[in-house]
């Protein structure tokens, strides 16, 4: 019969192996993943160079994308500024800087709650959905039924969907920060009176111009993000038709934190260039 | 049945393996198909009949071996040669595989469009009638994939394949979940299509009536290898136990 003490670091050695084994294949399985992911990027890259004929399809694309997703932002973005504004007031009365209040809630905005909100929301919309398309698609050997006429899949599916979410997050960024400033004046305007167009006198003396640009480029990395993740997870699903359920939400969690690292990537760059 | 030349080879398959992980699906498979021919690969389910059709069209790559197509080793060509050639090879899925999001006019459309654009769309509109009517579908042109009926998707799914006017067809269990009498129909239409498109095709199979009702020539696919090779006669009389199981019943 072993020891207790030996017992205990048999146990730990089986459970720190296990952990090992565990950790590693994970780590493999991640970085599998990751190539296999660039790959796929490299791929969306260069159809994005050649001559395009799905016009057609992008614009359908960049309507559902971006039109239809005006008013769940619209909603989201007027709510943010009216509490952000309202959360912020008590602080900003007590330091007595409240006149400062429409400032620091759109620098806020701009810089990066406008931003990361909306590219969150966009994720939760519109990556599901290109998830759960896509690979319905290859369930159904729709993607296949393509291949084998001649045409390109990646070209009509995937390119089309990247440059929608591109080139729409940005604008649906523009759109919820505008909204969102409207929601802040209704915050202010709780309490106080204010005219609009003094609230965007106050707002925009705090802002510059290195809070618009790197804020606004930010946008089309997101946009771009979250098209080619959710594209791939659909893309590349197996598993049948539970694989469409483990894409969607896939698609959902893999863009969410390729938005967070995209985000902290580019203010540590901003930080070091301006 | 129809005459077929024997002559000209369309495909060559030689020495093809393929697996997936530690499963060994194919295994040394060879086969020829000859112009204007319909050969039935017959096999269990499982038995990696669709995968062989999937390699033979470039869809999956094969760990091993040659698939050479109207005389090009399709290992051998670029993308676009080989998007090229694969337009010369209709495809019918097993679950006919229709873009749902599009009516049968535009499933049909989507590839006819992107092939031919020295065609106008009103002789594009002529020539997608003409196949539905082929079909039997001409009244059901602008119905989405939902509406429908098993029988109806597959000669949909036929009728797209059809439109590229492919020299060659792979059918992929093409009566599976029908009822006996739409199975027969679909059978007769596979041999109505070789008949007027002078196609020749692979069709893969475990429904021995439609074996016996497409086949110029029969292949048995069995534990990832062809076990045997001939007409539905010749095979009948074929004294080998596994053969003779496909026509117990």
């Amino acid at each position: 019969m072993l020891s207790f003490s030996t017992r205990v670091f048999k146990q730990k050695i089986m459970r720190t192996t296990g952990q090992d084994e565990g950790f590693t294949a994970q780590l493999k399985d991640f970085f599998v993943d990751f190539g296999s992911l660039a790959r796929f990027t490299g791929k969306v890259i260069r159809e994005l160079f050649k001559k395009t004929t799905e016009f057609r399809e992008f614009l359908r694309q960049a309507y559902y994308v971006g039109y239809k997703s005006l008013p769940l932002v619209g909603i989201t973005a007027f709510i943010l500024g009216l509490v952000l504004t309202l959360q912020t007031r008590p602080v900003m009365a007590d330091l007595g800087a409240e006149a400062w209040l429409p400032g620091m809630v759109i620098v806020s905005i701009i810089r990066e709650i406008g931003p990361v909100i909306t590219a969150l929301i966009f994720t939760g919309r519109v990556a599901s959905g290109f998830g759960a398309e896509l690979s319905s698609m290859r369930v159904t050997e729709q993607i296949d039924a393509m291949e084998v006429s001649g045409i390109n899949p990646v070209k009509y599916l995937v390119v089309t969907r990247v440059m929608a979410a591109t080139l729409m997050v940005p604008v649906l960024v523009i759109y919820s920060d505008g909204i969102a400033f409207i929601g802040s004046f209704f915050g202010v305007n709780i309490q106080s009176s204010i005219t609009f167009q003094l609230f965007l006198k106050n707002a925009f003396d705090s802002v510059h111009f290195y809070d618009i640009i790197p804020a606004t480029i930010k946008t089309f990395f997101f946009g771009f993000a979250i098209g080619v993740i959710s594209c791939y997870k659909g893309y590349y699903t197996d598993r049948g038709t539970a694989g469409v359920g483990l894409a969607a939400n896939s698609a959902v969690v893999s863009s969410s934190l390729a938005v967070f690292v995209i985000d902290l990537i580019v203010v540590q760059l901003t930080e070091l260039i301006i | 049945m129809m005459d077929h030349t024997r002559n000209e080879i369309i495909i060559k398959v030689e020495h093809l393996y393929k697996s997936f992980k530690s499963e060994i699906v194919l295994s040394d498979i060879s086969l020829e198909l000859f112009h204007g021919e319909n050969l039935v690969v017959l096999g269990k389910s499982g038995a990696g009949k669709s995968v062989l059709l999937k390699c033979i069209t470039g869809l999956i790559p094969p760990d091993k071996g040659d698939i050479i197509l109207f005389d090009h080793n399709i290992s051998d060509l670029n993308e676009d040669a080989l998007n090229n050639l694969k337009k010369r090879i209709g495809y019918v899925f097993q679950g006919a595989a229709l873009y749902d999001s599009m009516s049968v006019r535009e499933n049909l459309l989507f590839p006819l469009e992107r092939a031919e654009n020295e065609i106008s769309h009103k002789e594009k509109g002529f020539i997608i009638e003409e196949i539905l009517e082929n079909v039997g579908l001409k009244d059901s042109i602008n119905k989405m994939p939902s509406e429908l009926s098993g029988g109806m998707r597959k000669r949909a799914g036929l009728a797209r394949a059809l439109v590229l006017r492919p020299e060659i067809i792979m059918y992929d269990e093409p009566t599976t979940g029908l009822d006996p009498a739409t199975s027969h129909e679909i059978s007769e239409l596979i041999l109505q299509v070789q008949r007027i498109f002078r196609t020749s095709s692979i069709i893969v199979t475990h429904d021995m009536h439609c074996a016996r009702l497409t086949s110029n020539r029969i292949m048995i696919l069995e534990n990832s290898c062809f076990i045997a090779d001939g007409t539905y006669e010749s095979l009948r009389k074929n004294k080998t136990k596994s053969v003779q199981d496909y026509f117990l019943n």
